[in-house]
């Protein structure tokens, strides 16, 4: 479009890296924190904080469990429109229960699924949620919001805007910019392997700016790259190109056809009642087999199919926590006798990339410094975009100023609310979880609340302080922000002590590490915070850096 | 970028050019990814992969497909020949895609 590829390139960078930046950075920032999402879980469930537990017994634990649970009031209110006649009072033919757990996990996610009489679309199945202790069965109130699994971890992918899944949507153009963004990048810096090992903090402040934008850019080029690619791989069959389900959707039934003659697991209810065997002694049975292969033998999804029903069958997956791909290696028995029906094969070349890709984002495995390097390269990619923001204003705000433009004040506001913002949010939704009485009822809402109400306040409050950006000057926000978030860190600390009684020394000494790791990286953001805060200010203080510019960006 | 956008403060069509050619890079390109992710998965099912294979495969080179197009909607110099590609090859690529798939079902 400009007189040249590497202006255009330029331009495609500046603008919209500017604009979806601001989703970049809360895509990135929640990311590095969904590393951690069961151990910060653990942090605002005080009642779960003990250790990760294997899958219990189905006839002991499993089977009552499943046996109390029915879809919530709202679950059944939002189908009611989607049946013809009346919703019934009690959901009883069962399409699915299944548990879930993982190596990080003390407590199982527990899912049912029923059949709708009359439903609209017979295929449509009404769902039920729930969390037990798997040690004795106990209900956990779907009320005790698990803050970094339920609230983090959507956020990461989706915004937790959920109407017409717009944030899968959002989040993902924002990848696909990511992407150009990190292509155009790499086009405008022709001396790009220097900058590898490029960072002056003492020149002029916007050389500095520069520098550590283009250092956490092409240092961790490949992770970014690579987790912008895997994140709209992952959704691709889903969400932004289902062909599958809608323009291909006739190969995909062709599919389903030949599959389930190929797998002997039926796809309907035979409408025959029948029993259940032992599936503690398919369970034995299945990790029998994967020991046999010499797989690491721990459960991670347990699936009853057909509940009740002659076509009944038991599925068992293996959670893959010796390995990257993300792998089940599921194990399939009848459920009426337990006789074997079926064991995966292994995956096709295809598939194992896919597994590879795939579970090299959604980490499975089992190794805590591989996960350490995830948050840091998380990290990382929020730095280079809020220096990116930055750059962007430092540019521009003195020309602005005299020009008696807005621009650069307003995406300074915007820069502070979502830097600085994002993390007093996210402090704001940890306060808010030791400040609410435990058994309130809607507790995981008000949460939420605090988390939208801290970032609005943060909204406010850097437009309102944004004035000396108009004449050239910092926004007083970005430091002012940076004690709140330094005070908000340390005080979610202390609630976790007096609250919980579980303070450092305790759950340091105790081993507990998902506690004391959420404490300690509080404490450690809070100095970070605190140091940035006072540079900030002594900046303020002294006269401004000249300006020095780089020709490459236009 | 700073001197053009003053200079072109006044008049509105570069304004109404780069809103076309942002539009094809964001619209025109994921017209034409969905014609390359339909296709390569048609193609790659009738060549006997296993749907989800093909279906994974189709939306890798799919979305390989789109970020090379949106950067070339940025970078090239004619905005209709960009629409003109984007749009008739998606739609031609769709097209394809469904006759393999009645072809096979």
């Amino acid at each position: 479009m400009l007189n040249s590829f590497r202006q255009s390139m330029a331009w495609l960078h500046t603008w919209f890296g500017m604009v979806l930046g601001f989703v970049l950075m809360a895509a990135f920032f929640f990311g590095a924190l969904s590393v951690f999402d069961r151990e910060i879980d653990r942090w605002s469930n005080p009642a779960t904080r003990f250790e990760p537990q294997p899958m219990p017994s189905y006839d002991k634990v499993l089977r009552p469990a499943f046996e109390r649970m029915q879809p919530t009031k709202d679950a059944v209110d939002a189908m009611r429109p989607r049946v013809n006649g009346d919703m019934p009072q009690r959901l009883d033919t069962v399409v699915s229960w299944s548990a879930y757990t993982t190596h990080r996990d003390p407590v199982l996610a527990l899912y049912a699924g029923y059949e709708v009489p009359n439903a609209k679309d017979p295929e449509e199945a009404i769902w039920a949620y729930g969390t037990i202790d798997p040690r004795d069965g106990r209900v956990l109130s779907n009320d005790q919001l698990k803050i970094g699994s339920e609230f983090f971890y959507p956020m990461h992918y989706s915004l937790t805007l959920d109407w017409k899944n717009l944030g899968f949507w959002i989040v993902g153009f924002s990848a696909l910019v990511m992407l150009a963004a990190l292509v155009s990048g790499v086009v405008m810096h022709r001396k790009i392997f220097r900058e590898f090992f490029t960072f002056r903090p003492d020149k002029a402040r916007l050389r500095s700016v520069l520098d550590l934008h283009n250092l956490t850019g092409v240092v961790a080029l490949p992770f970014h790259f690579f987790f912008a690619f895997t994140g709209l791989v992952i959704f691709a069959g889903t969400y932004y190109f289902p062909v599958g389900h809608t323009q291909l959707h006739d190969l995909h039934e062709l599919h389903a056809q030949i599959e389930a003659n190929e797998t002997g697991l039926p796809h309907e209810r035979a409408g025959v009642p029948a029993g259940l065997a032992s599936v503690d002694d398919m369970v034995a049975e299945a990790q029998r087999r994967w020991q046999a292969k010499d797989k690491a033998g721990d459960v991670g999804f347990l699936v009853l199919q057909h509940v009740g029903d002659a076509n009944g069958y038991v599925s068992v997956y293996r959670a893959g926590t010796d390995r990257i791909a993300l792998v089940g290696d599921g194990i399939h028995f009848k459920a009426s006798t337990g006789e074997l029906i079926r064991e995966d094969p292994p995956a096709s070349a295809v598939g194992r990339v896919s597994e590879f890709l795939t579970g090299l984002h959604l980490q499975h495995f089992r190794h805590w410094l591989l996960r350490w390097l995830y948050v840091l390269g998380g990290l990382a990619g929020a730095v280079c975009i809020a220096t990116g923001f930055v750059f962007f204003v430092e540019k521009r705000k003195r020309q602005h100023a005299q020009q008696g433009s807005q621009g650069a004040r307003i995406v300074d506001a915007l820069a502070v609310t979502t830097v600085t913002g994002m993390v007093l949010a996210a402090l704001g939704i940890l306060v808010a979880n030791r400040l609410l009485p435990e058994t309130l009822p809607g507790r995981g809402d008000f949460e939420r609340y605090a988390f939208w109400g801290t970032w609005a306040l943060a909204f406010v409050h850097a437009g309102l302080r944004s004035a000396p950006v108009a004449q050239g000057r910092a926004n007083p926000a970005w430091r002012e922000q940076c004690w709140a978030i330094a005070m908000l860190a340390v005080g979610a600390v202390a609630l976790n002590w007096i609250t919980t009684g579980d303070h450092l020394l305790k759950t340091l000494s105790a081993g507990y590490w998902p506690v004391a790791g959420v404490d300690l990286f509080l404490l450690f953001g809070a100095t970070v915070a605190a140091m940035t805060a006072r540079k900030l200010t002594k900046n303020a203080a002294i006269a401004q850096p000249r300006i020095d510019t780089e020709p490459a960006h236009v | 970028m700073s001197g053009t956008t003053a200079a072109s403060a006044s008049s509105i069509a570069p304004r109404l050019r780069i809103a076309s050619r942002v539009c094809a890079a964001v619209l025109g390109g994921y017209a034409f990814a969905w014609g390359l992710v339909a296709l390569t998965t048609a193609l790659l099912f009738a060549a006997q992969l296993d749907f989800h294979d093909a279906e994974f495969s189709g939306a890798v080179i799919g979305l390989v497909g789109y970020l090379v197009v949106f950067l070339w909607a940025i970078a090239a110099r004619r905005l209709a020949v960009v629409w003109s590609v984007l749009l008739v090859g998606g739609a031609a690529m769709a097209v394809a895609a469904s006759l393999v798939q009645s072809m096979l079902v």
